[in-house]
């Protein structure tokens, strides 16, 4: 491996991947927000109503919230709401641009997770490894959404093309 | 004289022959052939040399246990050695070759070594080497030692996916067994995955044949298939799994011809094994040659592919399987003499010749076998089949944590009901018979209501087992020459455990993992050492059960994927005016703009020390320390306080290891009383992240402060230099009043945008931190601006030289495994703070306070730069390294090079001269002060 040497590049927005059965997309987010602490006084503040969610739970439309840990959770906006700093009982910081979301939807999209995930659904935290990649997991009707850290973005999208030519 | 092609018999695919070689020899096959069926049905008997002996050797088996036949394979120019050639499937223009022999098998120079084998028994490495030193006889036993070649061009690729999937029931093995128990649990609606190394379900039926309930075995398979797939279950063939692994783990290896292979990590709620079992061989003496092979692989191979083992057949046994394989033979024209040493025996098959109570003593031929001694009888033949008995395959259950029993009743060790998460049936539980392994596998599945029958009477055995004193050489593991003697050996060496005869020995080792020898061995150490074969023990189970490619194992994640560096958001950009890339900490970044490396960091550096350099700092870690602790979290984990820093404000300090080690450096930045950045450094990220929340979970109230990593949200833009704040007010930004190491929160175009007046260079520098999404924007405003300016991109190598020339250290680089903060010049909280915090006792022991540790200092020298890791060796005293160059660069502002290193007691050595030694050569240098560039910081303020 040449130092220098890397293939791969970053998805843009928009971008897309099809295989037999499978379209693979990269989106931007439109909102998020990291929040620690109290999550529900962190959730009536920020996106009151909205549900959390664990593994490959179905996403509703934004503001939704996908758990991460016991005391933290990425609330998902329709925009950036730009809060952040300690708010009495929660912490919040703007992750709009943190991660880019990937969905991988269409008849053979469980053969990618299959591929790709270990953990069975019924987790209360959306965060797990996704081929290997630290990932927010969420489900779609038919497919997953995945939230991945900008820079680890290109190694994923790198594997998820290689991997829907062999499967 | 070799084996032959019946006419009819077998499934090959007679219209379309394929054609191979082997060792150069032209031969063809069919499709639908094994590399063994080929290869018997046409080719030379000599496969292969031994081990250690260059033994001519051929072939044995039918399956994963085949010690002889392995073979380097080519197949469109790329070669994969060692394969088995009993599970490859034949290729049109493969190209095989015999391993552990020049230049062939059939005419190995080497063969030679056997006439010495008096002089070579087990061990004799270990004793004859001894004189003039292992070392130096290691190197040419290694070169003869070994089986194939590996062929440095054949890279293959990272396509092997490894997929997870979960089911009710998991069937290894699709013998009548496994099939048993599938359709039992299919049928009370369990999804079932069965699995089996066969390209089809059936086990031994395919070549056994039978009626199972009164139809013949294919309705039976196709019943069960059908019955597993309504149920929502899966048949994979061609598969093998492979190994039991903690939690229910477990891993096979599907082999695909029109795809890449894939990779299952399975799991399941039940798991039944129906491996089945491997017949043994018999211990006369010569039971190595050529020719000598197992009764049920003949029958496998003349069933399956039509492949007749030879025409004048010795078959020697003492159990009711070979029977079937006799009267085949003979009905396919061979002429067939059994040897059974029984003298209860069953009748004679039709056109057999059968010898009761009578034994093979002795094979006799050079090159292959040609006759046999039977009870003081010559017999002449060109082919031995053999059966010993069978051997239990519980690989699966022991890897799973099992316990065995010996059963003597079939002279084998068997699973322990109870002690392995995994429920065994068939052969691989002792049942040597249709009727038991279906009953047992259907009980297995969980079936209800009566199991499927057979007509076919189970077998009956007599044990039959290396006798010691039997004349001649006996062969207990071919595969690595380990003879009867040398157990014997290894007894009188008082070895009384069958692991530690496996280690002086060698016996089960290597890709047959002694499948067919393992239990010969137990039992010859048993009856050497008179022990019972429980006292003697086993050895260890451990995955792989069979050879797996590391290409398989190791799956996609291989060359750029093993591990990816992150990237840039903006790399595009940065590419798109130059810029060089390179991994830097696990960020993907660049190096420098345009082509020379060498040129460019010199013309970077001296134009940012003169005009203004940008670089991309979006790496550096932005960690936020949030919530009513976070400023007394950030004294316990950091050396220098940040509690008494101002909102506003930054500061730099050092995170320390519980042994006081320098792990990070970096600026915190304090935003708000209860809201602070943690800029680690790019490469630190995560590790000071983790221990920022170790000490947040378990030192503090962990509901009084949190840390957010959103790193990645920002994109960062530096730039420095004495234009600096010109070219930023060019670009329209409208920068707030910020002293040295100030920080504000303000906007940019509406956007927020993060300032601080942080330098790593040296000079006054901005950092300007963006959301990502608005980085480009960002980007394209300053390289306007710096166009106008004259200004320069530097890239991570211009950044290096510039702040090696102000002695700003890269911790890792700079900094070692032993150094300490107050090695840099840093002892101010060491010796100031009274409170406690992470690494501080540490910094108080005996090593901590020696006068002559390693210190930072710099070095001055003339002509070219001196070379990094070259050792420091003190002018006057013992000629010894006294310490070590860290950083080192020619330096285009100053002119000359400079040079950062850690050196002993180096601050009270300044001034002092030193000699720089490096492969040979020495230059002088002169211990200077860290800092070679505006040693009293005026630049930094702009």
């Amino acid at each position: 491996m040449v130092e220098r040497d890397w293939a791969s590049r970053m998805p843009d927005p928009g971008a897309t991947l099809t295989g037999e059965g499978l379209l693979i997309t990269c989106h931007r987010q439109a909102g998020a927000t990291l929040v620690s602490g109290d999550l529900d006084a962190a959730l009536a503040a920020l996106a009151p109503g909205a549900s959390m969610l664990g593994l490959l739970d179905p996403v509703p439309t934004v503001p939704f919230v996908l758990r991460i840990a016991r005391d933290r959770a990425l609330v998902c906006s329709d925009r950036p709401l730009g809060i952040s700093g300690w708010h009495d009982s929660f912490a919040a910081s703007s992750a709009d641009d943190l991660y880019l979301e990937i969905t991988v939807t269409g008849p053979r999209a469980s053969e990618v997770v299959a591929a790709c995930l270990s953990a069975p659904a019924g987790s209360p935290s959306t965060a797990t490894l996704f081929a290997g990649i630290g990932a927010l997991v969420a489900g779609l009707p038919d497919g997953v959404s995945l939230r991945v850290q900008t820079p680890d973005a290109a190694a994923l999208w790198a594997h998820l093309a290689r991997l829907i030519a062999v499967l | 004289m070799s084996g032959w092609r019946h006419p009819t018999l077998g499934a090959v695919d007679r219209a379309r022959p394929l054609a191979f070689d082997f060792d150069g020899q032209a031969l063809s096959g069919f499709a639908g052939d094994t590399l063994a069926s080929a290869l018997l049905a046409g080719g030379p008997r000599i496969l292969g040399r031994s081990f250690k002996y260059h033994r001519p050797r051929g072939l044995w088996g039918m399956g994963g246990e085949e010690p002889n036949a392995i073979l380097d394979v080519t197949i469109d120019g790329q070669t994969t050695p060692n394969l088995r050639a009993t599970t490859e499937g034949l290729r049109d223009g493969m190209a095989l070759r015999s391993v552990n022999a020049a230049p062939d098998a059939a005419r190995d120079r080497f063969g030679i070594m056997d006439i010495a084998h008096r002089f070579l028994p087990a061990g004799f490495y270990y004793k004859t080497f001894m004189a003039l030193g292992w070392m130096r006889w290691e190197p040419m036993i290694r070169r003869m030692a070994g089986l194939g070649r590996l062929d440095g061009t054949h890279h293959p690729p990272a396509e092997t996916p490894s997929i997870n999937a979960t089911c009710d029931v998991l069937v290894i093995g699709a013998g009548p067994a496994g099939l048993a128990a599938a359709r039992a649990a299919a049928t009370e609606g369990r999804s079932v995955w069965l699995v089996d190394e066969a390209v089809q379900p059936g086990g031994s039926l395919r070549w056994r044949g039978g009626d199972i309930d009164g139809a013949p075995w294919p309705d039976f398979v196709a019943d069960t298939c059908a019955a597993v797939h309504s149920a929502g279950g899966r048949i994979l063939t061609d598969t093998v799994l492979w190994g039991a692994f903690d939690h229910g783990l477990y891993a096979a290896w599907e082999r695909r011809s029109d795809r890449p292979d894939r990779h299952w990590r399975l799991r399941a709620q039940d798991v039944v094994l129906a491996a089945g079992a491997i017949e043994r061989p018999l211990w006369f003496a010569n039971n190595d040659l050529p020719g000598v092979m197992s009764s049920e692989a003949a029958l496998h191979y003349l069933h399956l592919y039509g492949g007749v083992a030879g025409r004048c057949i010795v078959l020697a046994c003492a159990n009711d399987a070979p029977y079937a394989t006799a009267a085949a033979l003979a009905q396919a024209g061979c002429q067939v003499t059994l040897v059974d040493a029984r003298r209860d025996t069953p009748t004679a098959p039709d056109g057999v010749h059968l010898l009761r109570g009578a034994r093979v003593d002795r094979a006799h031929g050079l090159r292959e076998v040609g006759a046999v001694s039977v009870e003081g009888q010559y017999i002449d033949c060109d082919t031995v089949l053999v059966s010993g008995g069978f051997t239990p395959s519980v690989h699966l259950h022991c890897q799973a944590g099992g316990k065995l029993d010996f059963d003597p009743a079939t002279d084998a060790l068997i699973p322990r009901a109870g002690t392995a998460s995994i429920r065994t049936a068939g052969a691989a539980n002792g049942a040597f018979g249709l009727t038991t392994a279906l009953a047992q596998g259907h009980v297995a599945g969980g079936g209800s209501g009566p199991a499927p029958r057979a007509t076919t009477p189970d077998w009956t055995l007599s044990p039959m087992r290396p006798v010691p004193g039997t004349k001649g050489r006996v062969w207990i593991d071919p595969q690595n020459d380990v003879t009867l003697k040398d157990v014997r050996i290894a007894a009188q060496e008082g070895y009384r455990s069958v692991e530690h005869l496996k280690r002086y020995t060698t016996l089960g080792m290597a890709t047959d993992q002694g499948r067919s020898a393992n239990f010969a061995g137990l039992a010859a150490m048993a009856a050497l050492t008179g022990q019972t074969i429980p006292e003697t023990g086993t050895t260890t189970y451990r995955p792989p059960f069979t050879p797996v490619p590391l290409s398989v194992i190791g799956g996609m994640r291989r060359g750029e994927a093993f591990s990816p560096p992150k990237r840039l958001p903006l790399e595009g950009q940065h590419r798109a005016i130059g810029a060089q890339f390179r991994e830097y900490g696990g960020w993907l970044r660049p190096a420098h703009y345009g082509s020379d490396e060498a040129s460019a960091q010199q013309t970077e550096a001296r134009i940012a020390r003169q005009v203004a350099g940008l670089y991309d700092a979006s790496p550096l870690g932005k960690i936020e320390v949030l919530g009513p602790d976070a400023a007394a979290l950030l004294d316990f984990c950091g050396y220098v306080r940040m509690s008494t820093l101002k909102p506003g404000r930054a500061r730099y300090g050092f995170m320390l290891s519980e042994t006081g080690i320098v792990h990070d450096d970096g600026v915190v930045l304090r935003l708000a009383e209860d809201h602070f950045v943690v800029s680690a450094s790019s490469s630190h990220v995560t590790s000071v992240r983790l221990i920022l929340e170790e000490a947040r979970q378990d030192t503090f109230n962990p509901a009084s402060v949190f840390l957010h990593d959103v790193t990645a949200h920002w994109v960062t833009m530096t730039v420095s230099g004495p234009a600096a704040r010109a070219l930023i007010a060019g670009a329209g930004i409208d920068l707030p009043d910020l002293p040295h190491m100030g920080v504000s929160e303000t906007t940019w175009q509406g956007h927020p945008m993060r300032v601080a007046r942080i330098s790593f260079t040296g000079d006054a520098s901005w950092e300007m931190s963006v959301p990502a999404r608005h980085g480009a924007a960002l980007f394209a405003t300053l390289d306007a601006a710096r166009q106008t300016h004259g200004a320069v991109w530097i890239g991570l190598e211009a950044l290096m030289l510039l702040r090696a020339e102000k002695g700003y250290i890269l911790i890792g680089k700079d900094t070692d495994g032993i150094t300490m903060p107050h090695d840099l010049g840093w002892g101010g909280p060491r010796d100031k703070r009274a409170d406690e915090y992470f690494g501080r006792r540490s910094l108080f022991t005996p090593e901590a306070r020696r006068p002559d540790r390693r210190q930072l200092v710099g070095l001055e020298t003339t002509g070219t730069p001196l070379p990094t890791g070259a050792h420091v060796l003190a002018a006057d005293g013992p000629r010894r390294s006294v310490g070590f160059v860290t950083s080192s660069y020619h330096s285009p502002t100053l002119g000359r090079p400079i040079a950062l290193a850690m050196i002993e007691a180096g601050r009270d050595r300044i001034g002092q001269e030193v000699t720089v030694f490096h492969l040979g050569e020495t230059v002088s240098a002169r211990i200077s002060a860290a800092c070679a560039f505006d040693p009293e910081g005026e630049r930094l303020n702009g």
